[in-house]
């Protein structure tokens, strides 16, 4: 059996027309499979699916068919961090324009924030199924919409790129969720949620204000706020 | 002439294929089932559904693509300046072989995947479930995303063997040839 951190090297580098198969040794699947097939399932969620998928921009190995799957796990990992920080900590990190920043889109974080949010908001209702619902739809549906809304208007960003901001940016909403869970206390409540709301549109607002020209920025950056306005109300609301 | 190992004996990957099918049947077993077996805890059964889809999701991309045809399909938003890239990987002719057992298994899965979860959508539909419809569009979305992804990057890896395969060819002719002349 190969040691995980080796590739798969073929016996020889044949060329197809020296005339035989080259002979690939016998160890089959990587060990980085078959080890921690039990913690392939718990670690998968989290990691990174899309864009993140791979490093994205120049500092990827193009060969990347053989390597462990560790690897690759903590890649996407490591993308969805760094698209974390770099999304809800909006000082100046190293990037020369902020649009870098994002260029390694990834949806995975988008996907739990969105699914924490809904059970958040949906616990302790009478009807969860209908708020989670809601919650699920209001979101994926709104990403969308927005994403397309910047495109119409002229902002020349990714789909992808802008639906994985719009997504991060929800990450402050969903601390207003749970201590809204926690507490009944309405100005606590609404004093945490303006927090949010502004540490949220203070993150997205300029990833978006920068792409579209200025006589349209307003029409653009009008309904993201929107969202998370409404979103943020599903909160304070909450019984 | 020495005796050519036949392709079925090429490495296979069981961990790997029988991850390629349990994420997938869990998934969708699960949703058949959730209402029946874990009545009304709408919440726990769609985020359970939603894990297993895009554990499956994540699976399928980047590991049993990978090992079992030796295809990947990744999307570049800083290559060009128009927007995206897709990118697409393949095997170096040689680098490896695929075992042609797994690659029809794999392909049959993926390619079942997204039409099941139509079913589903639509038998959801007409049940007039609309809160549990979120799962099988979930479905219908990562399924068919994987298999536009791994269909073209499977076009694009043989037309790039075509045309390094006729790159060679023309070289070894011309090769053979020089040889041929330069013997007489």
């Amino acid at each position: 059996m190969a040691w995980p951190g080796q590739p798969q090297q073929p016996e020889a580098e044949q060329r197809l027309f020296e005339g035989h198969v080259p002979s690939v040794p016998s160890s089959t699947s990587l060990p980085g499979i078959a080890a921690p097939s039990g913690a392939v399932p718990s670690a998968a969620a989290p990691t990174g699916f899309g864009g993140g998928g791979g490093g994205g921009g120049g500092g990827w190995d193009e060969n990347t068919l053989d390597e462990p799957v560790w690897h690759t796990l903590k890649r996407d990992v490591i993308t969805i961090g760094r698209n974390l920080r770099s999304v809800l900590i909006p000082i100046n990190w190293d990037f020369t324009n902020s649009s870098a920043a994002l260029g390694n889109w990834d949806l995975w974080g988008p996907l739990i924030f969105m699914l924490s949010l809904a059970i958040t908001l949906s616990a302790g209702e009478k009807k969860p199924s209908d708020v989670f619902a809601l919650v699920f739809t209001e979101v994926a549906l709104g990403a969308v919409v927005l994403t397309v809304n910047v495109i119409l208007l002229g902002g020349d960003i990714v789909f992808f790129q802008s639906m994985c901001l719009i997504g991060y940016c929800l990450f402050p909403i969903n601390i207003a969720a749970i201590v809204c869970l926690f507490t009944r206390i309405k100005w606590l409540r609404l004093l945490v949620l303006l927090v949010c709301l502004v540490w949220s549109s203070a993150a997205a607002l300029p990833f978006i204000g920068k792409t579209v020209v200025d006589r349209r920025r307003a029409l653009a950056v009008y309904p993201v706020l929107l969202m998370y306005t409404s979103i943020g109300w599903l909160a304070l609301v909450k019984s | 002439m020495q005796p050519q190992a036949p392709a079925a004996l090429a490495p296979t990957h069981p961990v790997a294929f029988f991850c390629h099918f349990i994420f997938k049947v869990a998934a969708l077993v699960f949703y058949i089932m959730c209402e029946v077996v874990n009545k009304g805890q709408f919440v726990t059964n769609f985020v359970v559904c939603i894990v297993l889809l895009a554990m499956d999701f994540w699976t399928v991309k980047n590991v049993t693509g990978r090992l079992l045809v030796g295809l990947r399909w990744w999307n570049d938003a800083h290559a060009s300046e128009s927007g995206t890239a897709w990118r697409f990987e393949s095997l170096q002719e040689g680098q490896r072989e695929i075992n042609p057992h797994e690659r029809r298994w794999f392909w049959i899965v993926v390619v079942a995947n997204p039409i099941l979860w139509v079913l589903s959508a639509f038998s959801a539909f007409l049940g007039l479930d609309w809160a549990y419809l979120l799962i099988p569009i979930t479905g219908v979305i990562l399924g068919s995303s994987n298999l536009v992804g791994y269909f073209k990057c499977s076009k694009e890896a043989k037309k790039s063997l075509q045309s390094m395969g006729t790159n060679i060819i023309s070289a070894a002719m011309q090769n053979r040839l020089q040889a041929a002349i330069g013997r007489v």
